[in-house]
Parts: structure tokens; sequence; C-alpha cells
């Protein structure tokens, strides 16, 4: 890699700087006997690194097989090595907990696959006609839809299928930093320690790269505020629009991961459920971890036309799931962000650091009644186009943001769109990427910015938005 | 009464499966004989045995199902009427474990289950037909499904070993394979002498039946599969109710049409799922642990895969300093296809429309200096005559900024697909 001249980039040496204490030379390998049917779990935190390879035998790490005899290294991670036919593993580095677990929910989700088999041979069969099964997974916080998600996408993938998934949780990025979400179809495997795998690079990746749609929405729960339900429908006209141009991926259907928030509801009331549901004319809903969500959906779903009927289906939460601390969704967030300007593990990106005026960037802000009335008080704010009188008040989705100090340390979402677009189009439009906000000069009148890759800084709008969280000291 | 109870019979004939893990004459004798000197305890012992089937490893199921051979031909009943009804799952549950030699035996086996005992005067076959018919309809489904996962037709040549297996149906059967009589019954577990019991002849086990079998077998698979299409909703109901249940509640079904077969998928047990996710693509990637059939397609696709490895291992593309790409627009990603043909074809058709770029070298001193703003090294000075300048190779201007036209194609949206190999 060529260092950039006059330029120093904090988040590569990060990597080291974190493990003074895990020397090489001091890890103590241990080899796990896993008998047929059986998992090991472990959870590992943001200062310790976990390996494990496969000596013998097989192993699935929710879904995506270990090749064996390879490393895999885990940080900050919880998670579980299944095995179907047992398998030998070896062990090293330190972790918090980690124990063999014999009650796992594989057997559910085999037939599970087996059964969603079924029905993407029937779109084969119908020449791709019909579409493949169209699944939301629903359920509480820490209750193991993302894992379910991933082991039914991996196991589709390995029948040679091309799944597509959707990812309409904020708190979690799919291929993309959290705050967003992102659609993406699964030719090849699923990364086993890059969570979802990588969006592309300008370089070759060990992993085949996704291709991610991808929108920003900013803030943590999709209950908070109304822009979710509109990027939904947009997502939706999106996704469907590539299911009739990709047959592929028509026949695979989709499975869509959702934020725990959705499924509290309101007396028995799930809105955003419903729209997804109506949007993505989802037809096999799957509820994790919880009887009230199962019986209300499967009341609310019962009385529906065969022909479109919604087959709501209840599994089990896994003995495996772990409540995560705020604390490391948090960390989780800030390695997520991390990894999408500086990459993963050995595989280093150099993100580029670039110097534009004020002027240059078209910053806007999101304005809805339950966000922070600090966030948009006018007087912080230069207002060239805060109080246009040509929008109402009610219909206002964005405010215009000078850059000021309050931007540091902030991620912009640069999107599709022109700055001089309606809010609507704004609101709807994809987003090519993120830039970091890294410093600004409010006397000079001049942002220093951590842009994913080198060239202009698009003069596109941006969008400004306070989930996730201001990530300091990303770069230098 | 002194007899012994049930379960101690059964614990006896458990015990002595247990060390049966080859093809052994004299164990199999021995387990036969215990069979046949306890038909009243007839139910336990099938118990046993199926369950034995069930749970043991593949490669002691073979021989577990010869001594279940051994017995229906050399005591039948009942023995038969306990086996008899479940055993479509007996042999589904074993068969999709099995390797592709284990599944030649087993349906050679199969193929003396509809035939008589040989030398027996019962004319009746060993089995009632409904229940080898079953089995042999979900062989049929089973081929036939994997076939429309394969891209071409498979070339009706070697039986090459392939799980699940797919004899080139619907092509004629090729010499040398299971259905042209050159069938071998199995080599092993002929009945014990002392019993007096028939030594089977290998010219009994004809091949008679199966020419038929097939031709009733093709036109009922024929006759079903118009019928796909339509009957939407409710199928999905059955199919996904039963996730939750453990696997061991089945009862057999005869599957008839498009809807037997997904009733049949329905009451597929896990072994079934997990072995298409790993004994199907036995040649298994050594980097990734991504799995390839065992056939010229799959075989193809491994070393394309393995080109691709070699190539995103090349020291050379990441001495390269490596950036996130921006992401597709929603059109761009619409359009995208994950086909591997159009990938590779990408790079070529785009180097084809590339044309020579190049600017004029700028007149002031900092200027001429300026290295590309994206890779960072200077650019190549050249006299070209057309513009009558001093010029810079493989330059381009974008707004006030000088790059290698190349660093900018693929910095550019265009550019970023170059890597996205299968």
């Amino acid at each position: 890699m060529i260092p950039l001249p006059g330029l120093s980039l904090p988040g590569l040496n990060l990597a080291q700087a974190s493990e003074p204490q895990n020397a090489p030379t001091t890890i103590v390998t241990r080899t796990k006997d896993l008998a047929a049917n059986t998992e090991y779990r472990f959870e590992v935190d943001f200062s310790h690194t976990l390996t494990i390879k496969l000596q013998s035998g097989t192993a699935e790490y929710f879904g995506t097989e270990l090749a064996v005899m390879a490393t895999y290294s885990f940080r900050g991670t919880k998670g579980a090595v299944f095995t179907w036919h047992g398998c030998k593993l070896e062990i090293g580095g330190e972790v918090e907990s980690d124990y063999i677990a014999e009650e796992t929910p594989m057997t559910s989700c085999a037939n599970l696959h087996s059964a969603l088999e079924s029905l993407r041979d029937r779109s084969v069969a119908s020449g791709s006609t019909e579409m493949g099964p169209r699944i939301l997974v629903v359920g509480p916080e820490n209750s193991g839809k993302t894992s379910l998600v991933r082991i039914m996408t991996s196991y589709a993938s390995k029948s040679g299928r091309q799944p597509m998934v959707i990812n309409l949780d904020p708190r979690q990025g799919m291929l993309s930093p959290p705050g967003s979400l992102s659609a993406a179809a699964y030719s090849s495997i699923v990364d086993i320690e890059e969570g979802w795998g990588s969006s592309p690079i300008s370089g070759p990746s060990p992993i085949p790269v996704k291709m991610p749609l991808v929108y920003h929405y900013g803030l943590k729960d999709p209950e908070e505020a109304k822009v979710f339900k509109p990027l939904v429908t947009r997502m939706a006209l999106a996704v469907t629009s590539r299911l009739e141009e990709d047959k592929l991926s028509k026949q695979a259907g989709f499975v869509i991961d959702s934020s725990g928030a959705i499924s509290q509801g309101k007396n028995g009331v799930y809105e955003n459920i419903e729209h997804i549901v109506s949007e993505f004319s989802v037809n096999v809903l799957i509820t994790i971890g919880s009887e009230r969500l199962y019986s209300d959906l499967t009341r609310k779903y019962a009385n529906r036309d065969p022909s479109d009927a919604i087959h709501v289906v209840r599994l089990d939460k896994s003995g495996g799931c772990v409540d995560r601390s705020e604390e490391y969704m948090k960390a989780l967030r800030h390695s997520q962000i991390r990894e999408y300007f500086f990459g993963h593990g050995e595989n280093t990106l150099a993100p580029s650091s670039q110097t534009c005026d004020f002027g240059d960037l078209n910053v806007f802000q999101l304005v809805e009644e339950s966000t922070e009335p600090a966030l948009y008080r006018s007087s912080d704010f230069n207002n060239d186009s805060h109080y246009d009188p040509s929008m109402a008040p009610l219909t206002t989705l964005y405010s215009r943001l000078t850059p000021s100090s309050r931007l540091q340390n902030s991620l912009l979402a640069v999107t599709t769109a022109a700055p001089t677009d309606r809010q609507e189009v704004i609101r709807d439009a994809s987003i090519m990427g993120y830039i970091y906000v890294a410093e600004v000069d409010e006397v000079k009148r001049k942002c220093r910015l951590l842009s994913p890759q080198p060239g202009l800084i698009p003069g596109n709008a941006m969008v400004l938005a306070p989930w996730p969280e201001e990530v300091p000291g990303l770069a230098g | 009464m002194s007899l012994p109870a049930a379960h101690e019979v059964a614990a006896d004939f458990r015990d002595a499966l247990q060390d049966l893990r080859v093809n052994s004459r004299p164990e199999i004798s021995n387990l036969t004989l215990i069979a046949k000197e306890n038909t009243e305890y007839a139910q336990a012992i099938s118990t046993e045995l199926e369950q034995h089937i069930r749970t043991t490893r593949p490669d002691f199921k073979l021989p577990a199902l010869y001594v279940l051979d051994s017995i229906v031909k050399n005591v039948g009943t009942p023995y038969t009427v306990y086996l008899g009804r479940s055993m479509y799952k007996t042999f589904m549950d074993a068969y999709l474990v099995m390797d592709q030699g284990t599944r030649k035996a087993m349906e050679g086996l199969l193929k003396t289950w509809k035939q008589p005992v040989p030398e027996s005067m019962d004319p009746r076959p060993v089995f009632p037909a409904d229940v080898t018919r079953d089995i042999e309809n979900s062989l049929m489904k089973m081929r036939s499904a994997t076939q429309q996962h394969a891209l071409p037709a498979r070339p009706p040549t070697v039986p090459t070993p392939i799980p699940p297996p797919t004899f080139p149906f619907p092509f004629p059967p090729p010499p040398n394979l299971q259905f042209s009589g050159g069938w071998m019954p199995p080599a092993h577990p002929n009945p014990p002498a002392a019993q007096a019991a028939p030594v089977v002849p290998v010219a009994s086990a004809a091949p008679r039946a199966p020419e038929l079998n097939l031709a009733v077998l093709l036109a009922q698979l024929n006759g079903a599969r118009p019928a796909a299409p339509p009957i939407a909703a409710p199928i999905i109901a059955p199919i996904i109710a039963p996730i939750a249940i453990a696997p061991t509640s089945y009862a057999k079904d005869s599957p008839e049409g498009i809807r037997g077969l997904f009733s049949t998928l329905k009451l597929t047990p896990p072994d079934h799922v997990v072995a298409n996710l790993y004994d199907a693509k036995p040649n298994k990637c050594s980097t990734c642990g991504r799995r390839f059939e065992n056939t010229p397609e799959g075989r193809t696709l491994k070393a394309d895969h393995m080109d691709w490895h070699f190539k995103v291992n090349d020291p050379a593309a990441k001495k390269r300093a490596i950036h996130r790409s921006w992401y597709l627009n929603e059109q761009e990603w619409i359009d995208h296809k994950e086909n591997e043909e159009i990938r590779k074809q990408e790079p070529e058709v785009r180097r084809g429309t590339t044309k020579p770029q190049y600017v004029s070298v700028p007149q002031d001193p900092t200027g001429q200096h300026a290295p590309c703003a994206i890779c960072q090294e200077h650019f190549e000075t050249q006299w070209n005559v057309e513009a009558n300048d001093f010029v810079w190779i493989d330059a381009k201007r974008v707004g006030n900024k000088v790059y290698h036209a190349s660093c900018f194609e693929e910095t550019s949206v265009l550019g970023k697909r170059k890597f996205t190999v299968v």
C-alpha cells in the first residue's frame, strides 16, 4: 500500500495497537471434540482474538462451512460453531466464556430450510412466474433473528440458490455501517469472520464481495421516525424490480431481517411489521422467541385469501442467544464503521483524507418531531434554507445545515440525489456511501473529511443523522 | 412362564447388532438366528433393528440393512410386517446419507425385495409391492429433482459417483448400470446354511421387471409434471407446519404427483437435508470451505473458483492502495447480475472501448510536478504530434485535478465490478 503523503491514518494502526497483550507466541491452543449435532459457543470481546481451526470432521458457522485446517479469527464476537457430523476444533486465544451445547435449534433450521427449498423448487417448476419464498423474521432483541437469517441464507446459497437478504435493522448494518438499510443477493458463501462479508472494494477481496443497495435511515429504531415506512416502500420497489430481472434471485426469494423494536407493537398492533409484510408481499412470517407475537400475528393473518396466505411460523429462541450490552453494541457499531473505511483484519483499505470548503458540502439533517429539539435549534446553524416559506413546517423532512464543529466525528450519508432535489427524493435516494467528518475549521470554513475513496467529494445531497452516534478519532 | 422379557431379548439383539461393523456373514447369520428363535419378540427386535439402522454411522448402515434383508428372507413373517411398516423411512434415511457405491448396493437390495425369495415356494415378493414402489418413486423423484439443478443434462456415459445418484434419466439407461441385468445380489449375507435356507442364485435376480418399471415411472412422472404450477398457498401450510416437530414422527407417505413430491419433502428428515448440504457436494475447496459437486460441471466450477482464489491472492494486486468503492445506485443494482459469465466478460468489453487518453502538460511549475491524485505517482511525459505539445499519457483531467485515466476509471462506478467474481 502506498502511504498518502502528509496524512496519518491512525485507524490503520488500531488493529495492532489494541492487542498488545496478545503476543502471538503466547497463544496456547487447545482442542475440543464435538459430538454430532452439538455446537461450540463462544464470546470474545474486542480486545482479544479467538482463533478456531477445524482439524477434522465438518463444522459450520451460522450455516457457512469451515474449511479444514484454515484458521479463522474472531474478535468482539458472540458466535457458535455447529457440527452435523462431529468434529475436532483447535481453539486459540482467550475468550470471555465458551462451552459446548447439545441443545441447538439446528434441527428446526434444517427442516425450515427443507420447506423453503420446496417452495423454491415450485418457483423453478413454474418457470419463474411464481416467486420463491418471501420471508420476514421478527422477534424481540437478542432472540437470534440475524443468526437465523444467516443460516437460511448460507443453506440456500449452498443449495445453489441466490437468495436476497434485506436488512431493515438500523442497529446493525449489513455490508454497510449501522444506521443504514440494505439489500443484497448472496450468490456465493457468506463470510465467516467479517459478518455478512464485504461490499465492493477497488482491489481483490479474499472473500467474494457482495453488491448491496444501501439506504440511509439514520435513527436507532424504525419506530422512531416517519421516514422508515417510505424507505421500506422504496426498497420493496427496488427489490421487486431486481427480482423481475434476476431469475435466480426470484426463484430463491428473499429473507428480511428486522429490528427487535418493530416486534414490540402497541396493544397488539404491529404497524411496521404490517407495512413490511404488505410492501414486500411477505408470505412466510417467522417469529422467534415470542409466543405473544406469534399468537398476535397468527390472528392477524388468519383470514386471508388462500391465494395470498401468509404463513406464520414459530421458532424457539436458541439457548445460545445472549443479551448484548449497550456497551458491546456500541463497540460493534464502531468496529463496523471502522471496517467500512479501513477494512477488516489483514485486508486493510486506504481511505482518502481530503479538505474541502464549506460551500462544497450540501448537508441536510433529518427533522422529525421525535428527534431532540436541540438538534435543530435554528440558532446553532446558519439558516439559508431553514425557514423557506415554500415548505410547510409539517412536511419538512430535512433542514439544510452549514457545517459547524457539531459535525465533527459524524458520518454523512452521501445520497445519489442532487441537493436541489425535492426532499422526498433525497429521503428515498439510495446512498453511494459514507464520509466521515474528521475536523471542522469554522474560521477558515473548511472541513477535513475521510472519504472511502480518492477523487472528488461528490456534490450530492448528504444526510446527517443522529444514528449511529459520533465516532471520535476515526481519522486522527 | 420363564420367558425372558421382551426388552432383554431386544437388548441382546442390540448388543450383537452394535458389534456389526462390516459385512460379515457369520455375524449376520447369528443375528438372523436370534431373530428366528425369538419371533414372539419380533416387534421389539424390529424396532431395535430400525433404530440401529437409523442411528448408526453411515458406513455401518449397510451391514445392518443386510441383517434386515437376511431376516425378512429367512424368517419372513412377522418381521416382514413389522419392518415393512416403516420400510420407506428406514430405507430412505439410510440411502440419503450413503455414498454412491453403497447406494448402488441398496438399489440392488431393493430390487431383490420386489421378487419372491429365491427358490421359495411362495410366489409373492419379499415385501408387498406398495412398500417397494413408494421407495422407488422417491428415488426417481430425487433424481429428477437433482436434475433440475444441474445446468445441462449429464452425459449418459460413465456412472460418475454423484450423490444423490443421477443416473442419466431421462436418457435410455446406459449399459452396465443397475438396470441392465448385470446386477449382483449383495455378495454377503446369504442366509445361514444351518437353517437350510435357500442360497440366492445370482441368475435369479433377473432383469425382467426393471425396464417395465422404468417406463411406468417415466409415464407417472411425465404425467405429474404439467400439473405442477397452480395449487398455490394451500400446499405451503403443511410444508411449513411441522418445522418444530422432531424428525422422528414420520408416517410413510405414498407420493402422488407434485403434491406427493411436496409431502415427501415435508417428511424428509434432516438427514436428507444435511446430506444435500454436505455429501451431495463432496468436492470441498480447501481455502474457503465452499463445496462443489463431483461432476464435470462441478469440477469446472471448482477450477474457476480456484483460479479466482489464486487471482485475489496475487501479491502485485495487493501492493496497490485499495479502498472501498461507492455503492451501486438503484438502477445499476437492479440491472446487476451475479451471473459469472457477465462478470468475466466485463473487463474485456471495457478495455476495447477505451481510447488512449492524455492531457497537455500544465504550464505552471507546481502543476507540472503534480502526481496523479489517486495513486500519487507521476505521469509519463511524451511529445504528442496530434496535440503538438508535451502530454501526459494515460491522464484525464477532472475538475482541476489530473488523474491517471486508468486510476480514475477504476474508482468510478463502472470500474468497481472488476473483482466481484465467483
